[in-house]
């Protein structure tokens, strides 16, 4: 009787009656072809790439400081309070020292400073070490961080402007020279005298500056982000 | 005889009815109401230094700006000296990619009205530490991830 109960339910139960969407009209139709042609000339050319590294690559790379050294496993700190185990064959393994000389694993201790090369495991987070590279203690540099902000003062003397940044909350000198470039993001050039209170600056310190301090920088580049070409006075 | 066909009908009714019945009930009942699956960005870490071969994202919760590298991925060995690093972030936003090969002149684009983003970075044999800014170009808030990649001919 169950199935005649429950037959008879369903029956009953009123089926949805799709409502009759109203037509678009045929500019909308044709947007719509045009997104869904973009996304698929768009998948297409992803799949065509012939650059490897539009993969996921199964090589993978850390730097970073050893930890511990096991017979058959290394962990790495690699900064930012993050560690990495990886598993090795001490048969298959290379191992190189700062001189660039083949080493061994032994050789290796607690606290140095290494690159590791190898494998990406099926499993996610297995990885498998091959190559082993001692480096020198800071050896491996990292990018000066840029400095981004507001012009909020302009010196008329000098090449120096103020920058008030939102994310650190604090304010920093920026010395320009002769050799600073001063770009908009497309790279178009602009002229010191174009800048203005206001304005955004991406500011890229220059490494080889020595007299670069916590609030006083010296620019290698200056882009201008919300730079616009200011329009042409009408002539009477 | 009679008696038998009845109970024979009443039967062949009731089997007829429930496969009918219970066909009708699968095929209207309401669609699965499991949660889609999301990504909580406010609990994930900030650092991109663990390993992300699917992508990674970071999110500058001020000002919810992301940055999601989707190649390559981080901590990856490649054997050529320049790469493609594309993306997805706000849309026209100005992206600054800093490396230590050449650190005065970083490249710079604009993220598409999609928030799609292409960078090439040139690499120096070895490692290398990639800084890529996200910059909202009329408030100057960005948000900045960096990436390790490290460029070797070796074979292994």
């Amino acid at each position: 009787m169950l199935p005649l109960l429950i037959s008879l339910i369903a029956l009953a139960s009123p089926s949805p009656i799709p409502s009759p969407s109203p037509t678009p009209p045929s500019s909308e139709v044709q947007k719509i072809r045009q997104v869904i042609q973009e996304e698929v000339i768009k998948k297409i050319n992803q799949l065509r790439s012939p650059n490897p590294d539009q993969t996921i690559n199964p090589k993978f790379s850390f730097h970073g400081q050893v930890t511990i050294i096991d017979p058959d496993k290394l962990v790495l700190d690699i900064g930012n309070s993050s560690i990495q185990t990886l598993n090795y064959n001490p048969d298959q393994l290379t191992v190189i020292d700062s001189s660039r000389n083949k080493s061994d694993i032994s050789q290796i201790k607690v606290g140095d400073e290494v690159i590791t090369l190898g494998n990406r495991l099926e499993t996610p987070g297995d990885f498998e070490l091959m190559r082993l590279i001692k480096v020198k203690p800071g050896s491996i540099k990292r990018p000066l961080p840029l400095v981004i902000g507001k012009i909020t003062d302009i010196s008329t003397t000098t090449s120096l402007f103020t920058l008030s940044t939102a994310s650190l909350k604090q304010d920093f000198q920026i010395k320009y020279q002769n050799t600073t470039a001063i770009l908009s993001p497309s790279g178009q050039k602009i002229k010191s005298s174009q800048l203005t209170i206001g304005q955004i600056a991406i500011v890229v310190p220059d490494s080889k500056a020595k007299n670069n301090t916590t609030n006083s920088i010296t620019a290698a580049t200056i882009y201008i982000s919300n730079f616009s070409t200011p329009s042409p006075t009408p002539k009477p | 005889m009679s008696k038998e066909l009845v109970l024979a009908l009443i039967l062949g009714l009731m089997v007829g009815f429930g496969a009918t019945g219970t066909f009708y009930a699968l095929q209207h009942r309401p669609a699965s109401t499991n949660p889609p699956v999301t990504t909580d960005l406010s609990s994930a870490n900030p650092s991109p230094t663990s390993d992300n071969p699917s992508g990674l994202t970071n999110q500058n919760l001020d000002h919810q700006i992301t940055i999601k590298i989707t190649s390559p991925a981080n901590n990856s060995a490649v054997s050529t000296a320049k790469i493609t690093i594309s993306g997805e972030t706000q849309p026209q936003y100005t992206l600054v990619l800093v490396s230590t090969t050449n650190p005065n002149q970083p490249v710079t684009t604009q993220s598409d009205t999609s928030g799609q983003f292409s960078l090439q970075a040139s690499l120096e044999s070895g490692a290398n530490y990639l800084d890529l800014y996200s910059i909202d170009p009329q408030t100057g808030q960005y948000f900045q991830t960096n990436l390790y990649i490290t460029y070797s001919t070796a074979k292994f």
